[in-house]
């Protein structure tokens, strides 16, 4: 046991894994603090409106705000860290330094820079400050192999060092318990597995553009089966990624899993941070792998060649620039960098406060829309409580798979009344119409506050005449939808079996 | 020595994430202090059927009405077409928004501030082309508005609500003619004496000064 341990967590390996995080991670976090860069005074700092999350858990003021020039020049110290840590310069010191102004800034902005993706990466880089992820692909490793004379020219694939593997293992076994902790969430959500919560976070917009999502929400039986892959596999990522052969399988269902969340919810960033962390799971031996097929891929084609040496080409180009990076020239070069953000940042007068035409002006309302805004609806509207009305022959984990609306006499047909909560207890009504709009057939139920849907069971007397129907729906007396069908005489295999 | 240190180091963390797991599987703990969000792993916890927006509304001394958001500088758009306020679930942060707003613009003196939500049905958020697919009858959105909050002219708080879908939770119950009925036979009771010691019928009909004890309040107004 004790052997195993040790073999686990204090093996020593080149942390190719790890180097590629701290890689990929800060260039991640680059791209989405970048653009909070301009806005840093207003949503930081206390010259602004900051969201802080202890506040959230009603612990006002529990970290200190600072100042706007103080937020804006910590802030883009720490943008800077985190291309240091990119590179690999002072990498330590660069991890330790992002950790806590990352952790810091994302704790006082809780509406738009603190979500569960800031978590994982916090944690990420608290890992990679305790973790010796300089020991390859880094400016720190080139200087050092420099000044021992061992170093090879501008290569890459420079040699790396030995070391424990330990905060390696940590940060995998992170992203496994973030993944089992996400499914015991949906394990609390009865209606996740119904298919109803996701539907309705397909058409949510909060998040990016997420056209295919819309679409998907037109098959919600589709989903019952995608929420339990999901669920599946965020239990199984921690048991089973450690085996060799089930490694790749989970890593490539994780990369499918957060692609399709980039697809059908609009999510970005999360993916982005999701594969930095993946990243850690690369071994000594899949670098040599990668290294022949792109050596293979190259000689075989050799348009690929540039493609393959792209992250050679990137790091010449990282070590001609920063590879003579002096620490005390470095340092001052910061310093004066932060001190040209504030005067930028002041420069640019985010509130307008030294603007020629003076200060903004509030927009003024008109009393109707001052009424619009101010007015309060305690009753819903009746088809604001419908969803969908789905009619087909087939019902998959409870939801009725709509494949065709042309029915036979003699025909089983459902007709379901998907509903949004909170719609309270309901009278629903199915009406089928000839098409002269007379009711020919009627029936009705309860909804109770807590159903999702309502299902009509209809079967389709022998007698009714082949045509066109529609069928309605009516709640609390008054309808909300319609849909037409079409009633076609009996098959000619049907009538011969009578 | 540094094994060890290392090998603590190892141990506290994993506990530290089992603790999130076994907190938020039990719910026991898992608000209890902003660091359980750096253990407690809810990205699902629940979506509303209905897509919410928030609105700053400011009244003036004149009774004239302003709008406060967006920014009059430019609102950010952190992850969508939503503003950053409407990131504020719980309606805790848009008093903080108010203030910047009031403190950075000219305008006169406010005598109260209001934070409305917005709420529509998602199945306004279908775009057109699947609507046709999916309805036979016309899209009509329609959206429902709620006063979260009012602040006074200085953005102090002077009432707080609940949000719109809970508010129709609240009043769906409330409209049920049984339930008021039932609620308004029901008696609340807070049981000061111990029901092991006294038959509770018994304490309920004698009057405090013969007890020597406090009686609940509607123990006393069924006393005879």
């Amino acid at each position: 046991m004790r052997q195993a341990f040790n073999q686990f967590f204090f093996d020593r390996q080149v942390p190719y894994g790890l180097a590629l995080t701290r890689i990929a991670l800060p260039l991640v976090t680059l791209i989405c603090l970048g653009r909070r860069w301009q806005m840093a005074r207003e949503i930081y700092s206390s010259d602004g409106a900051p969201a802080p999350l202890a506040d959230n858990f009603g612990y006002y003021d529990f970290i200190p705000l600072m100042n706007g020039p103080l937020a804006v020049a910590c802030f883009t110290l720490l943008l800077i860290l985190l291309f240091t840590l990119m590179i690999g310069w002072k990498t330590r010191i660069s991890a330790w330094g992002v950790f806590v102004l990352f952790t810091y800034f994302t704790l006082q902005d809780s509406l738009s820079t603190m979500t569960k993706y800031s978590v994982l990466s916090s944690h990420a880089f608290f890992l990679l400050a305790l973790s010796r992820c300089d020991a390859v692909w880094s400016i720190d490793r080139w200087q050092k192999m420099k000044a021992q004379g061992t170093h090879t020219a501008l290569r890459f694939w420079g040699p790396g060092e030995l070391v424990e593997i330990w905060p390696q293992r940590l940060l995998q076994l992170f992203i496994g318990v973030v993944y089992f902790g996400a499914a015991i969430t949906k394990m609390h959500t009865p209606t996740y597995f119904s298919g109803d919560q996701f539907r309705l976070w397909l058409l949510t917009n909060v998040n990016h553009y997420n056209p295919i999502g819309e679409v998907m929400s037109l098959f919600p039986a589709m989903l019952i089966g995608f929420s339990y892959i999901a669920i599946v596999w965020e239990v199984l990522f921690v048991f089973l990624v450690w085996n060799r052969a089930w490694r790749l399988p989970m890593l490539a269902l994780g990369i499918v899993f957060h692609t399709m969340t980039t697809i059908t919810l609009g999510l970005v960033i999360f993916p982005l941070v999701c594969f930095s962390i993946y990243c850690s799971f690369l071994t000594a031996e899949d670098v040599a792998w990668w290294q022949q097929v792109g050596q293979r891929a190259g000689n075989r084609f050799p348009v690929l060649k540039r493609i393959t040496r792209f992250p050679q080409t990137v790091s010449q180009l990282v070590i001609r620039y920063c590879g003579s990076f002096q620490t005390v020239p470095t340092i001052g070069g910061i310093v004066a960098l932060v001190a040209l953000a504030v005067s930028v940042e002041h420069l640019q007068d985010r509130y307008g406060a030294r603007r020629s035409e003076g200060r903004y002006q509030l927009v003024r309302l008109t009393p109707e829309e001052a009424a619009r805004y101010l007015n309060t609806h305690p009753n819903v509207r009746e088809q604001d409580k419908l969803l969908s009305l789905d009619i087909g022959s087939w019902m998959v984990g409870g939801l009725v798979i709509e494949a065709t609306r042309t029915f036979a006499q003699g025909d089983c047909f459902y007709v379901q009344a998907n509903l949004i909560p909170p719609h309270g207890d309901m009278y629903v009504q199915c009406h089928l119409h000839d098409a002269d709009d007379h009711v020919i057939s009627q029936t009705d139920g309860i909804v109770t506050r807590d159903s999702f849907r309502y299902t009509f069971p209809y079967s389709v007397p022998a007698g009714l005449v082949p045509g066109t129907y529609q069928v309605v729906l009516k709640s609390n007396l008054k309808e909300i939808a319609r849909k037409t069908i079409t009633i076609t005489g009996a098959t000619v295999e049907e009538v011969a079996a009578n | 020595m540094k094994r060890n240190a290392v090998v603590c180091l190892i141990v506290c963390y994993l506990s530290a994430l089992g603790w999130g797991i076994v907190s938020h599987t039990l719910s026991f703990g898992n608000v209890a202090h902003p660091a359980m969000y750096y253990v407690v792993w809810d990205m699902f916890c629940g979506w509303s059927g209905y897509e919410c927006r928030h609105h700053l509304i400011a009244q003036g001394e004149s009774g004239e009405y302003y709008k406060l958001t967006p920014n009059p500088w430019g609102d950010f758009q952190p992850y969508g077409p939503a503003n950053r306020i409407d990131y504020d679930n719980f309606g805790v942060h848009s008093r903080r928004i108010a203030e910047n707003v009031l403190r950075q613009t000219d305008h006169e003196p406010m005598r109260r501030v209001m934070l409305v939500e917005e709420n529509w049905s998602k199945r306004y958020n279908i775009p057109d082309y699947l609507w046709t697919r999916m309805y036979e009858e016309t899209k009509s959105p329609h959206s429902y508005f709620h006063t979260r909050a009012v602040y006074d002219g200085n953005c102090n708080p002077v009432e707080l609500r609940n949000s719109w879908v809970a508010a129709v939770e609240s009043h769906q119950l409330t409209s049920n003619p049984n339930l008021v009925q039932m609620r308004k036979q029901a008696q609340p009771i807070y049981a000061l004496t111990s029901p092991s010691t006294q038959d509770l019928e018994r304490t309920a009909s004698m009057p405090p000064q013969s007890t020597g004890e406090i009686l609940p309040a509607s123990y006393q107004q069924r006393t005879p």
